[in-house]
């Protein structure tokens, strides 16, 4: 290049500084910023955000979140770049849980996971966190069954460990995520389910169906669509929200859930879960949103086209 | 550097005055400069794209990747269903190369598009 323009950074003799060496140099080119701006994804309006940049064409781009509440890494005014993914998961829920952005030639998308934002709540498969009635017959810990079973009907019961809300604090959502690690005939299974109207409910090596049930239900049908494997997940946001609500209530406490047969008909007609899952995802647990905000964002898009 | 240089103000500042964020340009400041750019395609279940630097050095460096010619552009390393395609790609640098790797779960073509700054990253 015989001419254009360098300047040297301080201390360089503009002549002889090489590329690094130099604040600018005409050779090479910078990126020129389009537009910037920020705001916030919400669960509410779909977890994704569009920005139009009407270039016609895809432009460089930059998109930066900012996880609030989420602890994992720096504080609640660090920025990461986008793609960012929630936590230790495993490439199976990536994403799941993870912020992503995209451009195409009209706009540039930010995109949150289904399931970023929730905080999770494990049986921490042990035995003495399952439970079945089986109607007539009696109760089986260590398993719980939903349906017919051999002729009797089943309600079920699971309790979760160290649930981490604090007492009297507002639920957004929450939902029972059931792991069907077996199953019968299929069928559709009408239910009806509870929480347990307990401070901190105890485990199930014994029948917990004495337990007084909360105010706040919900009935719903297990699909029979619903095959070994899937998950079945109904809002329990109602009951949450009711235990925690209670006087005695401790963050920390553990919680337990009722799912009451609702006119099952056809024998063998059931679903279960026990403690046989060793995978992260393959087990029962419960989901809880605490707010609807889910990440805060800046971006910045470029003028310069991805020119591929 | 206080008494020269120069300093390019946006549309509204004095440039005698404007703090640094509101100047385009101010010789006191690196900006990151494009020393190549450029894009590769791989087609198959899992491998590498390779482009070679020389810089002797590690360059500061962005990547997009397009999927099956879907017309979506993705940062890096990011999994995603794309027109039914599952891609994670790992983009790295070193003193020599600019590497991608690339893993899906079935075969398809991705176009990795790729800048690299004659910044080193420190």
């Amino acid at each position: 290049m015989d001419y254009g323009i360098k300047v040297s950074q301080p201390g360089f003799d503009v002549n002889t500084a090489t590329g690094k060496n130099l604040v600018f140099s005409s050779k090479y080119q910078t990126l020129h910023v389009h537009s910037q701006g920020s705001g916030t994804i919400k669960d509410s309006t779909g977890r994704t955000v569009t920005i139009a940049h009407n270039l016609g064409y895809v432009p460089k781009f930059l998109v930066h979140t900012q996880l609030d509440s989420v602890t994992n890494y720096g504080d609640a005014n660090s920025y990461f770049i986008a793609p960012y993914v929630l936590g230790d998961a495993g490439l199976a829920i990536m994403e799941d849980r993870q912020v992503i952005s995209w451009a195409d030639s009209t706009n540039l998308y930010i995109k949150v996971g289904g399931g970023f934002g929730y905080d999770e709540y494990h049986t921490g498969l042990e035995d003495n966190n399952y439970g079945t009635n089986l109607n007539g017959l009696g109760y089986i810990a260590s398993i719980m069954y939903l349906g017919k079973w051999s002729g009797y009907t089943a309600d079920g019961a699971i309790r979760f460990n160290s649930v981490n809300i604090a007492q009297g604090a507002d639920i957004y959502k929450a939902s029972l995520v059931y792991y069907i690690e077996g199953a019968g005939d299929s069928g559709n299974k009408p239910v009806s389910i509870y929480g347990a109207d307990e401070d901190n409910a105890g485990d199930l090596s014994s029948s917990p169906f004495g337990m007084a049930k909360t105010t706040a239900t919900r009935n719903e049908t297990i699909s029979s669509s619903l095959g070994v494997g899937s998950t079945w997940s109904p809002d329990v946001t109602a009951m949450v929200q009711e235990i925690v609500d209670r006087a005695g209530w401790s963050i920390g406490n553990h919680m337990v859930f009722f799912v009451m047969d609702n006119g099952t008909t056809g024998d063998n007609n059931y679903i279960y879960d026990g403690n046989a899952g060793n995978f992260y995802t393959s087990y029962s647990y419960l989901r809880v949103l605490m707010s609807d905000t889910l990440a805060n964002y800046k971006y910045t898009i470029f003028l310069d086209k991805i020119d591929a | 550097m206080s008494d020269f240089g120069i300093k390019i103000s946006k549309d509204g500042y004095d440039v005698k005055t404007a703090s640094i964020t509101e100047q385009t340009f101010n010789s006191e400041k690196n900006c990151l400069k494009i020393v190549a750019e450029g894009s590769s395609s791989y087609t198959g279940t899992g491998g590498s794209i390779t482009i070679a630097h020389n810089l002797d050095y590690i360059p500061a460096w962005l990547v997009w990747y397009e999927v099956a010619d879907s017309g979506k552009w993705f940062p890096q390393y990011v999994t995603e269903d794309v027109s039914g395609k599952h891609v994670t790609v790992n983009p790295y640098t070193n003193s020599t190369n600019f590497v991608a790797d690339i893993s899906m779960d079935s075969s398809t073509t991705v176009l990795v598009y790729y800048v690299l700054f004659v910044d080193p990253i420190s």
